[in-house]
């Protein structure tokens, strides 16, 4: 049995370096076939894989926040701070279009469950934590830090026997705040991923980021919060967000392609554009 | 029961249409003008008195110049005759007599001679007849140009609505039959033979051929060779057929309005279209040759025609270019030949020689009525033009330098001096006629069968230069554009989104044609969409031969063959609502409803894509992408409901119905797939240069 620390999981939401750049849409394509040539794509290929040939990769992150925006609050005026969110993966396979009759039919796949990571951050470093809360248990969780067996049986295949631990001291985080945590706002993107085998270096380049307020039945929903079903966005980034993690020193090449591709590093914060973008 | 009894009237009809093209036939083959020549020929019996007479005078009303036949009795052998005519009760004046065997006479009527009621008296010796009244009339130059011109515009009418009406009846399974018909050169020849006998006019049979291929309904070989066979048997049976089709124009006519009055369908309206065309194509062609025929036949002309007995090459070419003027102006071998014939025969003024000499340029003057017919109808027309053009003048050539040959075989073949004067009513020169029409055939079947041998072999070249002149075209003025540095791109865009529109207005006429059954909204959307591929073929050869390269062209080009591929799916939609048409299947209010709401997705894509295009912005994907969802899920639901049990689901439409609006659903499922398609062509995905 692995502990919390030593699993694959926590490998890659280990401590590491990582650096945020943007980009303009036109050097995305450019970005892409120097990148693809230098480090592998990164495919899910565990239980629920798609099996479809070249889906397009996407994810709706839902951050969380108190009524007063602590949070948020937080995130701009100190480095040290915390960022809550939950994210839905799901894959768009386009060639589908033609056949589908439905455009949940387009989406793979329906997860009754979601990501919860607990993102603290100081400086340069990062640290991460990662559960799965069935979705109808997140209010509740929020609200009153209500911990159910099927959230524990989640974790159990990741945190073994301190799968409880581990969902105990998130809701102890949680708690530290006077008012409750509910969902604040809703972010989807499109991702593309490169990953070297041992893990030491990952690429996400995010597109078509775009910012959501939460719809009012966000906890009831049976289907993937995909973008057609979040309403009309509040605003969008009309520019892409390269992260570049790596454990030790960044590979050179790296440097001659964000070159290649006008990259600018940048500090971007999609919690804190998406709120901007919510209330303003 | 209504539609019922329209049928049984339809029916009837076609019996009485029957009728009619059958006395027609007999009108034409023994119309009592015929049975008057025959009995003219026959001498008149002699009077008991012996007193000189004049019993038959031929015509009765003529004008100035004109040549008369005089049939007299009491005329006593070897001594002279003279032959007085004096009109408006002026004095009289002397006739030249042209000719006179027996008791037959033909006289020229002064050129001068006062218009108005007139009297001709024949004198030998001391005695004279008493006058035989007849009338001058002037020749009515402007009457005649009215009927040339009104002629002429009845002749475009006519030719355009047997087009359209032969375009509108031909459906697939009409391709299928000409395709088989002219499937072999030997068939499409015989095809062109049978046109060209039964139309007896090259220009009539030019523009059945034009309008066929036009409509792609026949390939260019074929109609080359279809056009060939026209030219064979209008020559071969302009000895046989009389030429009095023309006549029966105005009863063609209608016939042709009677059948469209009684037209349940499509197919019959159209037929009843191309009967009323052909009709106002006869009476047209009627028209023109009773204008022309007095102008050609003036004996005021007839010195300049002697011009043309010069002996030698010189004589026989200028008996040619006489030849393909009348050819061009008549429209065809069987008014010239009719023509050539009446004027040997009736004035011997040219010999066989020169009379087969001025029939040699028939085939070139036919080529030119095929060129005027077929130059505004595109490329293909144009190479049948030129092909045509090639055939009559080599046939012209062949004829004009074997002309000695002909008429010597002629002689051999048949009994009796060319020469020979036998004095009828019209017959004066009964041997030469058939001389010459032995020589015509003989000579136009040679001439024919080698220049079509020569046009196989130059039709690879023909093709070849008109398709390096058509694509220079396009070259030259996209080069100009650059000049004026007007991108091939932003032209490209432009072109784009007129074809779009041409497109959405056509699919808006396929969808009328469903819910009205006019032909029309057919035919318009037929036009459309020719347009809008005019557009997309030109679009597409810019951005193929441009030197400008980089990926807004390469979108571009990816773009326009997505639009291409969308234009099919739109052709087959379109064919798709005329076949209902044809099975008189109608949509009911709720169907057509669903099927309008499908169309207004479908247009609204056309719309916003078009307009994305031609302003260079990307469109919203995704939005298409939801309409195409959207236009597969009403497609399902249509194919479901087609499906549903109608006892159990409470659905009491007809079986027909159901599958009509399931059919149509589906067509425009696959018009909203290449739409999508054509949306994703304007998008670069970041992965697409990866994958």
């Amino acid at each position: 049995m692995h502990s919390p620390d030593d699993t694959p999981e926590a490998l890659m939401t280990a401590e590491r370096q990582e650096i945020k750049y943007v980009i303009l849409q036109t050097s995305a394509q450019r970005l892409v076939q120097e990148a693809s040539l230098k480090l592998p794509r990164h495919r899910f290929t565990g239980a629920g894989e798609n099996p479809l040939p070249q889906p397009w990769h996407y994810v709706t992150t839902i951050y969380f926040d108190t009524p007063s925006r602590d949070l948020y609050r937080a995130a701009v005026a100190s480095e040290s701070n915390l960022k809550l969110r939950a994210k839905e993966y799901y894959d768009v396979n386009p060639g589908l279009a033609e056949l589908a009759t439905d455009p949940r039919q387009l989406h793979h796949p329906f997860r009754p469950a979601l990501f919860l990571e607990i993102k603290h951050k100081d400086g340069s470093r990062t640290g991460k934590r990662r559960v799965s809360i069935p979705k109808r248990d997140v209010p509740g969780f929020f609200g009153q830090g209500a911990i159910t067996p099927e959230m524990i049986r989640l974790q159990e295949h990741v945190y073994g026997p301190a799968a409880e631990r581990v969902l105990r001291e998130v809701a102890d985080l949680l708690g530290r705040y006077q008012e409750p945590m509910r969902a604040d706002c809703l972010v989807n993107y499109r991702r593309l991923v490169w990953q070297d085998e041992p893990g030491a270096v990952r690429m996400t380049l995010d597109l078509g980021i775009a910012f959501f307020a939460p719809p009012e039945d966000l906890w009831q929903r049976d289907y993937t919060l995909v973008r057609e079903e979040l309403g009309s966005a509040v605003a969008v980034e009309r520019r892409c967000v390269l992260e570049v993690k790596a454990r030790g020193t960044p590979p050179a090449w790296l440097d001659t392609m964000l070159a290649q591709t006008g990259a600018v590093r940048e500090g971007y914060s999609k919690f804190e554009a998406a709120s901007r973008a919510v209330h303003g | 029961m209504a539609e019922r009894g329209r049928r049984w009237r339809l029916w009837t009809l076609r019996l009485v249409t029957g009728v009619v093209v059958l006395y027609a036939l007999f009108f034409t083959l023994f119309d009592d003008e015929s049975s008057r020549s025959r009995r003219s020929e026959e001498a008149p019996p002699p009077p008991a008195d012996g007193k000189l007479r004049v019993a038959e005078l031929d015509p009765l009303e003529a004008h100035p110049g004109e040549a008369l036949s005089v049939r007299v009795t009491g005329l006593a052998p070897d001594e002279p005759v003279t032959v007085q005519i004096s009109g408006g009760g002026r004095d009289k004046e002397k006739a030249v007599i042209l000719h006179q065997k027996g008791q037959h006479l033909v006289v020229q009527i002064p050129d001068g001679i006062a218009v108005g009621p007139a009297k001709l008296r024949v004198a030998q010796g001391d005695f004279q007849s008493k006058p035989f009244e007849f009338r001058i009339e002037p020749l009515q130059r402007r009457k005649l140009l009215r009927s040339v011109i009104g002629g002429l515009a009845l002749l475009v009418l006519g030719l355009r609505m047997l087009s359209k009406g032969l375009r509108s009846w031909a459906g697939q399974g009409m391709r299928d039959i000409l395709e088989r018909l002219t499937g072999g050169s030997l068939r499409a020849v015989v095809l062109g033979a049978l046109l060209g006998a039964v139309t007896q006019l090259t220009t009539t049979a030019s523009g059945l051929i034009v309008g066929l291929l036009e409509t792609q309904l026949i390939s260019l070989g074929a109609a080359i060779a279809v056009l060939v066979g026209a030219q064979l048997g209008a020559a071969a049976t302009v000895a046989v057929l009389p030429l009095a089709s023309a006549r029966e124009g105005l009863l063609v006519v209608a016939v042709g309005v009677a059948w469209l009055s009684f037209s349940l369908d499509r197919r019959s309206k159209a037929f009843g279209n191309a009967i009323l065309g052909g009709g106002l194509l006869f009476y047209g062609l009627h028209l023109l040759r009773v204008g022309f025929e007095p102008m050609v036949a003036d004996p005021q002309i007839l010195p300049y025609i002697r011009l043309l007995q010069t002996s030698g090459t010189v004589g026989y070419l200028a008996c040619g270019v006489a030849g393909v003027v009348l050819a061009a102006l008549l429209q065809g071998p069987a008014p010239v030949f009719g023509l050539v014939l009446g004027l040997v025969q009736a004035t011997g003024v040219l010999d066989l020689r020169h009379a087969l000499a001025v029939l040699a340029g028939i085939g070139l003057g036919a080529a030119i009525d095929t060129t005027v017919v077929a130059w505004p109808f595109g490329r293909d027309a144009r190479r049948l033009a030129l092909a045509h053009l090639l055939f009559g003048g080599l046939v012209t050539v062949i004829i004009l330098a074997s002309i000695p040959t002909w008429a010597w075989l002629a002689d051999v073949i048949l009994k009796g001096d060319p020469g020979e004067i036998a004095y009828g009513k019209r017959v004066l020169l009964p041997n030469l006629a058939e001389h010459l029409v032995a020589g015509f055939i003989l000579s136009q079947l040679f001439a024919a069968l080698v220049s079509a041998s020569a046009l196989l072999w130059m039709l690879p070249a023909i093709r070849r230069v008109m398709s390096t002149r058509a694509e220079e075209r396009p070259a030259a003025r996209s080069r100009r554009v650059t000049a004026v540095d007007e991108g091939v791109a932003v032209l490209a865009r432009r072109a784009l989104g007129r074809a779009l529109r041409h497109q959405r207005k056509a699919l808006e006429a396929a969808l009328q044609l469903c819910a009205t059954i006019d032909r029309a909204h057919g035919m318009e959307s037929e036009h459309a969409l020719l347009d809008a591929r005019a557009e997309l073929d030109e679009t597409l050869k810019s951005l193929l031969r441009t030197e400008q390269q980089g990926e807004e062209v390469a979108g571009l080009r990816r773009v326009a063959l997505a639009v291409l591929h969308l234009h099919r799916s739109l052709g087959d939609l379109r064919h798709l609502a005329e076949r209902g048409l044809e099975q008189n299947l109608t949509l009911d209010k709720p169907d057509f409803d669903a099927l309008h709401r499908t169309h207004e997705l479908v247009m609204q894509g056309m719309a916003e894509l078009a307009e994305a295009i031609e302003h260079g912005v990307a469109p919203d994907i995704e939005r298409a992408r939801a309409r195409e969802i959207n236009l597969n899920a009403r497609e399902s639901a249509g194919r479901q409901r087609a499906l549903a049990d109608r006892d159990r689901d409470g659905d009491a439409r007809p079986v027909s119905g159901r599958l009509r609006l399931a059919e149509l659903l589906d067509a425009y499922e696959n018009v909203g797939n290449h739409l999508y398609r054509a949306y994703e062509a304007t998008t670069v995905d970041v992965d697409d240069a990866v994958a």
